[in-house]
């Protein structure tokens, strides 16, 4: 085959229809004067055009039912992640990460004698209890190249998150919050770069670089929070904020 | 990943089963092409989505949401379907439901043989060719997000691309 390895390049393109229009004249202009390149071109064509055409295969009708089955049915478990909690991420996480936190929380508890502020650890990476007016319990983490700590503070009628990230691949940061908390505002330090989406449940942040973020929440009654952070499709951090009563 | 997908995904963890039913109505159909195109074998491409759909439910909270959601799930159905592969090494034997407004019987026939023929064609391509030719032509997808599904640079989809259609050219008009 004597065909230009450029013209089959611009050939293929023209058939995914991502060709400039000044590569699409030169190869109209090649194909029209040498037959062995159009026989090519006509040829792909009919082959695409032929792979194109085999359609779409119907799945069965049931298929649907049999994965809620799969997913669903198992070991009796009739409700969503949250109450089954083993099969997730949780699973996975929870050893490693409530490991250091449960230690940090006796050494922490010992120290500082607030027996009344053991938090609710069930299926979360790490949970952390914050009297209403305290914010003396900070959080860090450290994990795939993004470290930083994290500073909840519950008052009345207020929750203030603060995050001190430093990454230099983009991380994820997700609030997760409910009912009865309603996201306020957010600070960040100076040239912070970052996006946001949130809605009435979840705040997400996407960051890069190093940055402080507080963010506030309204509270109109002690509702848990849930933070979690992501780097690369891993797991940094999660964790759950709970005013103590 | 989109809006809608990343919402999606959040009240599924909060257990909401709905939103997961969303998921797999948009994406089983898909799944099971992409699983039936690879292994070839209709049985083999339900037990395939029902694993995949198993697996990313399970997996769900290790998801970034900042992701695409599509990316990480037909990532999760290549890899899935390959292992299907390389655990039959039986003679596949496809059957094709034709869809209901197939034209008349002598249409029929001669659609049947050419996917017959791009079936076969399909399974003498290698692993990584068949894919990427999968990922284009019966998932949609561009060069940028068959790099993201298989996690390859996009020139590396286009080189691979051009030369599975190459190949299918060859095989199909019998130079191959």
């Amino acid at each position: 085959m004597s065909i230009d390895e450029t013209y089959i390049r611009m050939m293929n393109e023209e058939i995914d229809g991502v060709i400039s229009d000044s590569d699409a004249e030169k190869l109209a202009s090649y194909v029209r004067t040498d037959p062995e390149a159009e026989k090519y071109y006509g040829e792909l064509r009919t082959t695409v055009r032929a792979i194109d055409n085999t359609g779409e295969v119907e799945p069965p009708p049931d298929l649907r039912e049999r994965i809620f089955e799969s997913v669903y049915g198992r070991s009796g478990d009739k409700t969503g992640i949250r109450a089954s909690e083993g099969r997730t991420f949780w699973r996975s996480f929870v050893p490693v990460f409530a490991t250091g936190v449960a230690a940090g929380f006796i050494l922490f508890a010992v120290i500082r004698q607030l027996p009344d502020k053991t938090p609710d650890e069930s299926g979360y990476g790490a949970t952390i209890g914050a009297a209403q007016g305290e914010n003396e319990t900070t959080e860090k983490f450290d994990a795939f190249g993004v470290k930083g700590s994290i500073l909840p503070v519950f008052e009345s009628g207020s929750v203030t998150v603060t995050i001190e990230i430093a990454s230099d691949v983009d991380a994820s940061i997700l609030l997760e919050f409910e009912e009865g908390v309603s996201f306020e505002s957010i600070r960040s330090s100076e040239y912070a770069a970052y996006q946001m989406e949130v809605d009435e449940k979840n705040l997400l942040l996407v960051h890069q670089g190093k940055a402080e973020y507080i963010v506030r929440f309204r509270s109109i009654e002690p509702a848990p929070l849930v933070l979690r952070i992501f780097t690369d499709g891993k797991t940094v951090a999660a964790m759950k904020f709970s005013a103590s009563e | 990943m989109s809006t809608t997908d990343s919402s999606l995904v959040i009240e599924t963890l909060n257990g909401d089963r709905e939103a997961f039913g969303r998921l797999v109505e948009k994406y089983e159909r898909r799944i099971f092409n992409l699983a039936f195109r690879i292994c070839g074998d209709y049985e083999d491409a339900m037990d395939v989505t029902q694993t995949v759909f198993v697996k990313a439910f399970d997996r769900l909270g290790t998801f970034d949401p900042s992701r695409k959601f599509f990316s990480w799930l037909y990532k999760m159905g290549v890899n899935e379907s390959l292992n299907q592969v390389k655990r039959q090494s039986r003679i596949v034997h496809v059957e094709f439901d034709l869809p209901s407004h197939a034209p008349g019987p002598e249409q029929q026939i001669i659609q049947e043989e050419s996917i017959s023929l791009v079936q076969t064609a399909l399974k003498r391509l290698g692993e990584d060719q068949r894919v990427v030719i999968i990922l284009r032509h019966f998932v949609d997808l561009s060069y940028r997000q068959i790099g993201e599904v298989l996690g390859i640079q996009e020139k590396t989809v286009k080189s691979r691309l051009y030369s599975a259609r190459q190949r299918m050219k060859e095989i199909l008009t019998g130079a191959g």
